[in-house]
């Protein structure tokens, strides 16, 4: 992490080539299926919470997150609805009333498209050449963003410029990394996937 | 006679043979002196955690963990690993190291205080009116911690349901 934060920006023609880049191969994907890591790094109380699972993507607007391990639990987003399923329950929101989810989708569904790199009005961006990824630092301008995350992290694969994991970092010095592992790009995903009736 | 002393070795039965299920400080204004949940060499615990208040249901990790014998941090995180609340207990104090700007809400806050603190300490000294009565619920017991707590708050319609991941 600390080397990470000493290295210089990218020049802007090269962070701009990249940019083109990302939104050229996110243009392009129409389906995500990834198994992922998500781990809750706790500094102060150098704690470690670890969660798995399997995440898809459709185009435009869905989202289906399903995690495993150490509980089954349940996320779907299709356009503004939101599904929720636990053990015990299953509950139904519209993303527009749900601010933590509608922050998170946004940035969930704007690291997947390329979109948060150019999101101007809610990001500060700088992106970094890494040994084996781009990393692209994002800084929310957004006041209420703010309050929750200091930093979004996105690390994008050199070869296919698709997102192999991301930081959602807060103020304390906390954060959160997904990782993204085993990735198929654009299979054929059923819109059942997605059903959040 | 023999009726009621049959109808009590039935109800002792009963009560006996349930899963271990302690409600503990039913009334905390009743004076009466569980046990606190967490005792003895108890560390830390992780809980799968399912907070409901009025219509908002949010979900995920709560962490309790003893940092001295004096001061524990209790953080509460969604399924996402946004925290949500970070808690300091010291024996006579009660700091917030963060909360999540819709859960920032004097009440909310002040029954965390209270209700987290009796889990911990066994402490009931919170400032208490009749709106603000908790009840909890704890079932199961691994090493020093519960399996399974509950903590409602009719009165604010609030529900807390901790389900043991780790310890």
């Amino acid at each position: 992490m600390t080397g990470i934060a000493q290295h210089n920006p990218m020049q802007k023609k090269d962070a701009e080539n990249v940019k083109q880049y990302i939104t050229e191969a996110t243009r392009n994907v129409t389906t995500i299926q990834s198994e992922f890591i998500q781990e809750k790094e706790l500094s102060v109380l150098s704690e470690k919470i670890i969660s798995k699972g399997i995440f898809y993507f459709k185009k435009e607007k869905q989202l289906r997150w399903e995690y495993l391990v150490p509980f089954k639990y349940l996320i779907i987003i299709n356009k503004d609805k939101l599904l929720v399923r636990d053990d015990n329950s299953e509950n139904r929101f519209n993303l527009q009333s749900n601010k933590v989810f509608r922050e998170i989708n946004n940035i969930i569904m704007g690291a997947i498209q390329g979109t948060l790199l150019d999101d101007t009005k809610n990001f500060q961006s700088s992106l970094f050449d890494e040994n084996s990824c781009y990393l692209c630092k994002l800084v929310p301008i957004n006041s209420k963003l703010k309050e929750s995350l200091s930093e979004i992290w996105l690390y994008f694969n050199k070869n296919d410029y698709t997102v192999d994991k991301l930081d959602l970092r807060e103020s304390s010095g906390d954060y959160t990394r997904i990782t993204f592992v085993s990735k198929q790009i654009n299979t054929p995903l059923p819109d059942e996937k997605f059903s959040v009736r | 006679m023999k009726n009621s002393l049959f109808v009590s070795v039935i109800l002792i039965l009963i009560y006996a043979c349930s899963p271990a299920k302690n409600t503990i400080g039913v009334d905390p204004l009743s004076g009466n002196s569980p046990s606190p949940c967490f005792a003895g060499t108890f560390e830390k615990a992780l809980y799968k955690a399912s907070l409901d208040i009025k219509k908002q249901h949010m979900g995920g990790f709560l962490l309790i963990k003893k940092i001295s014998d004096s001061v524990h941090r209790i953080v509460f995180a969604n399924e996402i690993g946004m925290t949500l609340f970070d808690l300091g207990f010291h024996s006579n104090q009660f700091k917030v190291y963060f909360v999540f700007e819709p859960l920032n809400k004097k009440i909310l806050l002040r029954l965390f205080e209270k209700d987290f603190r009796q889990l911990i300490f066994d402490d009931k000294t919170g400032n208490l009116n009749l709106l603000m009565k908790t009840q909890f619920q704890s079932e199961g017991q691994q090493g020093q911690v519960p399996l399974k707590i509950t903590i409602s708050n009719p009165g604010i319609k609030m529900k807390l349901d901790l389900t043991l991941i780790s310890q």
